[in-house]
């Protein structure tokens, strides 16, 4: 019975259990007063069974006795012996009655008389048609008559006995239905007891996770969302709520995991907006160099056919500084023009910035000297077009401003093999720039502000080019010089 | 493991099955003998020692009474004899040659016979249980000694002179009392346990003879009417000090009250207890060689009645003739 139980721990199963609990303990109930009931009819079916039997016996003994003494019983001995066996049987049904030791002993005595009453008769009726035997006959009558006496009173009695007998049973019946009911109610009130507490249990096992389950649902926000903790624990709660408990936690992962991949997904769309807004900013800059390449340029078709010309006439004069000059003013246009967007070698750079310092050197005679120091083992590196002849115009211009003193630009290159790392320094003896405003350059070099678009320019397009990996710095005091710096990654393999 | 609340079946049903027992078990229904107690008056003490023999040794025994009339007593006899007993247990007094000659009947018929309370001559009955009425007289006659300052004037109310116990107990109490001189019986009345008898007689006496202060009830039925009688026929019975050399349940409260100074306690349940054993005895063999069985007396006063025979004679049932 108790495999056949077995439940597991959900609310269905407990439903399932306390349905069964209801139908044994009803079943078991009505089994009870039924077999009471039952026991009870049988037990007066047999007692209107029992006082039938008297009744008849009496009755017959009378009707017999009554005959007897009007002389008119009929029939042989053995007639009379029958009927009386008759009589008798009535008292053996009568003797099965379970009525005590009292009510066994007057039953006993009564059958004792009767069968004494039985037997006198018999041998009254032997001796009475025998007139010798008529004295014996009177005798035995008178025995008769004092033993149907004896039954008269004792039949009184086990009437009475009987009565009292029922009655004793009864009684005992009646504290045994009521142990039974009494048993029972208590057997009932336990399994009443213990199924409320069950009941109670039941409950809360629902009700306390549905309230967590309702309270984690209400204190859901985008904070909390990513706890993973499940505050409902199997063993604590029924399969159905921890199954409901799982999915609502399933669910919140899901929103958790959707909501993550959002913000990635904008943080990711942000950057590259930046991105764009970067590039664009690029192209920007890269376009206003080409324009102010292009602004430089005039008409570079006409300036190259006029320089050769120039350049042919010098030549026919014999005028070869003038040739030379010509020649290298060229070259250099056609670099800015050939390389203003592309990507150079160092060397070539270098090359171009070396011509447009012949340039400045013709126009500038003895108000300028230059001092170059460079170190050629890391100039194969690339380098973006144009970065090195802003700087040292800028030299020309900020630091011989409207002074006729001659002013030294030193441009150095020299390579840390240790850091593998490339280091250009442009520096001035010119006047200097006073610490304000340098800041202020400095701030408008980093935002890329207009108004210093040479510079700045550099410092985006090297930023952008070595995707940050590049150090630019600029140094300055007044009536002492300017410097720049700018230190690039060089992968030489060597 | 959870519906285990259904073993809470299990002593349920092993309390039903006690209950069931102890209630059907109770009394058991079958007995190996079958005796009747034959008794003048419904001796309730004696027939809780019966049932309680019975009880113990598995015999039935018949409670009997009958009226005063020796007829009764006859006929309760014979229906003893007829419903073929094993024993009889009866009480002697005084016993008429017809109540003898059945006696004798019944002897012959192989039933054996004891006689309780009361005896008469050894050879109608197989033996006496009861007390030893000498003694009683014996211990009546030391209560009075006790009771009275140095003298009194006695007046003895005995069933009869031809009873062998009241004899006995006569005897019993003179032999204590003769050595004071100063104690007298004064005057002795046969009451014969007549009411009528002892209604007219009894006044009659305390009147003839003023001097009597005190009483000394030899039987039963003055023993228990007495009080009664007195009260009655208008006598204080502040004047007399009462002993009574019986015991019965009303004697109790007349003693606690101080009508009665003394009394002689008499076993009673022992008689009806011992008689039982004796006959069943007989009955499966056991040599009895006993005549007489004397049962405990003790005297009672006020001092003591609450220590003596504290088991209340309750009720028993008695089939009536």
């Amino acid at each position: 019975m108790v495999s056949f139980l077995k439940r597991e721990d959900t609310i269905q199963g407990w439903l399932k259990e306390y349905s069964v609990t209801i139908i044994v303990t009803n079943l078991l109930m009505m089994t009870v007063i039924l077999v009471l009931f039952f026991f009870m009819l049988l037990q007066h079916k047999k007692d209107v069974t029992y006082f039938l039997q008297l009744d008849f016996f009496y009755e017959e003994v009378d009707t017999f006795y009554g005959n007897l003494k009007q002389g008119i019983v009929a029939g042989s001995i053995e007639e009379i012996n029958n009927e009386m066996e008759e009589m008798q049987n009535t008292l053996d049904v009568i003797k099965t009655m379970k009525g005590g030791k009292t009510f066994q002993r007057s039953i006993d005595d009564l059958k004792q008389l009767f069968e004494g009453f039985k037997k006198n008769v018999i041998e009254f009726y032997f001796f009475k048609d025998n007139t010798e035997n008529s004295l014996n006959a009177e005798e035995l009558y008178g025995v008769i008559q004092e033993q149907y006496k004896f039954i008269s009173n004792d039949f009184k009695e086990v009437y009475s006995e009987t009565m009292n007998a029922i009655r004793v049973r009864e009684n005992r019946q009646f504290k045994i239905n009521l142990c039974i009911i009494l048993s029972e109610s208590i057997f009932l009130g336990l399994l009443v007891y213990l199924e409320v507490k069950n009941a109670s249990r039941f409950l809360k096992k629902i009700t306390k996770p549905l309230m967590q389950l309702v309270n984690e649902v209400k204190n859901l926000n985008l904070d909390n969302i990513g706890d993973s903790n499940c505050l409902i624990q199997e063993k604590n709660s029924y399969e159905e709520v921890y199954v409901l408990s799982n999915v609502f936690h399933f669910m919140k992962k899901r929103l958790n995991n959707q909501m993550e991949e959002i913000i990635n997904h904008a943080n990711l769309k942000i950057e590259l907006q930046k991105k764009e807004m970067d590039n664009l900013r690029i192209t920007n800059l890269l376009r206003k160099s080409e324009l102010k390449a292009l602004q430089m340029q005039i008409n570079p078709h006409f300036l190259f056919n006029t320089l050769n010309i120039i350049a042919n006439t010098a030549y026919q004069e014999d005028a070869m500084e003038t040739v030379t000059f010509l020649e290298n003013t060229a070259d250099y246009l056609r670099y800015i023009l050939d390389h203003s967007v592309k990507t150079v070698s160092l060397e070539m750079e270098f090359d171009a910035l070396g011509k447009y310092i012949y340039i400045q050197e013709q126009r500038f005679g003895k108000r300028l000297c230059f001092f170059v120091s460079l170190d050629e083992s890391f100039h194969q590196v690339k380098v973006p077009s144009l970065i090195l002849q802003p700087i040292v115009e800028n030299s020309i211009i900020h630091g011989l401003g409207n002074s006729l003193d001659t002013i030294k630009i030193e441009v150095i290159s020299m390579f840390d093999r240790q850091e593998s790392r490339g280091l250009i320094v442009i520096r001035d003896n010119g006047r200097g720039i006073e610490q304000e405003k340098l800041k202020k350059i400095q701030t408008e070099i980093c935002e890329n502000k207009e108004e210093h678009i040479g510079l700045g320019n550099v410092y985006k397009r090297l930023q952008y080019f070595y995707n940050g990996d590049v150090q630019f710095s600029i140094a300055s005091k007044v009536d002492i010089g300017t410097e720049v710096k700018i230190s690039i990654p060089v992968d030489i393999v060597e | 493991m959870k519906y285990q609340k259904y073993l809470l079946i299990l002593p349920l049903f092993l309390f039903l099955s006690i209950v069931a027992q102890k209630e059907w078990g109770r009394e058991e229904a079958d007995y190996n003998e079958k005796f009747v107690l034959i008794t003048p008056l419904e001796w309730n003490r004696i027939g809780n020692g019966v049932l309680a023999a019975d009880r113990e040794l598995g015999t039935s025994t018949k409670l009997i009474t009958f009226s005063q009339d020796e007829a009764s007593q006859i006929e309760a006899l014979k229906y003893a004899l007829r419903t073929e007993v094993d024993g009889i247990i009866t009480a002697g007094g005084q016993t008429s040659e017809k109540l003898k000659e059945l006696l004798v009947e019944v002897k012959e018929a192989g039933i054996p016979v004891v006689l309780v309370d009361t005896d008469i001559e050894e050879k109608y009955r197989d033996c006496y249980i009861g007390c030893n009425n000498y003694e009683v007289g014996k211990m009546g006659g030391e209560a009075v000694i006790d009771i009275v300052d140095e003298s009194a004037n006695i007046c003895l109310v005995v069933l009869s002179n031809k009873s062998e116990n009241q004899r006995e107990r006569v005897s019993g109490f003179y032999s204590t009392i003769q050595e004071f001189p100063e104690i007298k019986v004064v005057s002795i009345l046969e009451g014969n346990s007549d009411l009528v008898i002892l209604q007219e007689k009894l006044p009659e006496i305390l009147k003839k003879y003023p001097e009597i202060d005190t009483l000394v009830f030899a039987e039963g039925t003055i023993s228990y009417y007495g009080v009664d009688i007195l009260k009655n026929a208008g006598i204080d019975l502040k004047k007399y000090k009462i002993v009574t050399l019986d015991y019965m349940e009303a004697n109790r409260e007349m003693i606690r009250n101080g009508e009665y100074k003394a009394g002689v306690f008499h076993n009673q349940y022992q008689m009806g207890y011992q008689a039982v054993q004796y006959l069943y005895d007989i009955c499966n063999g056991i040599e009895r060689l006993e005549t007489n069985i004397y049962t405990e007396l003790e005297l009672y006063t006020k001092d003591n009645i609450d220590m003596i025979d504290k088991e209340s004679a309750e009720g028993t049932k008695w089939y009536r003739f």
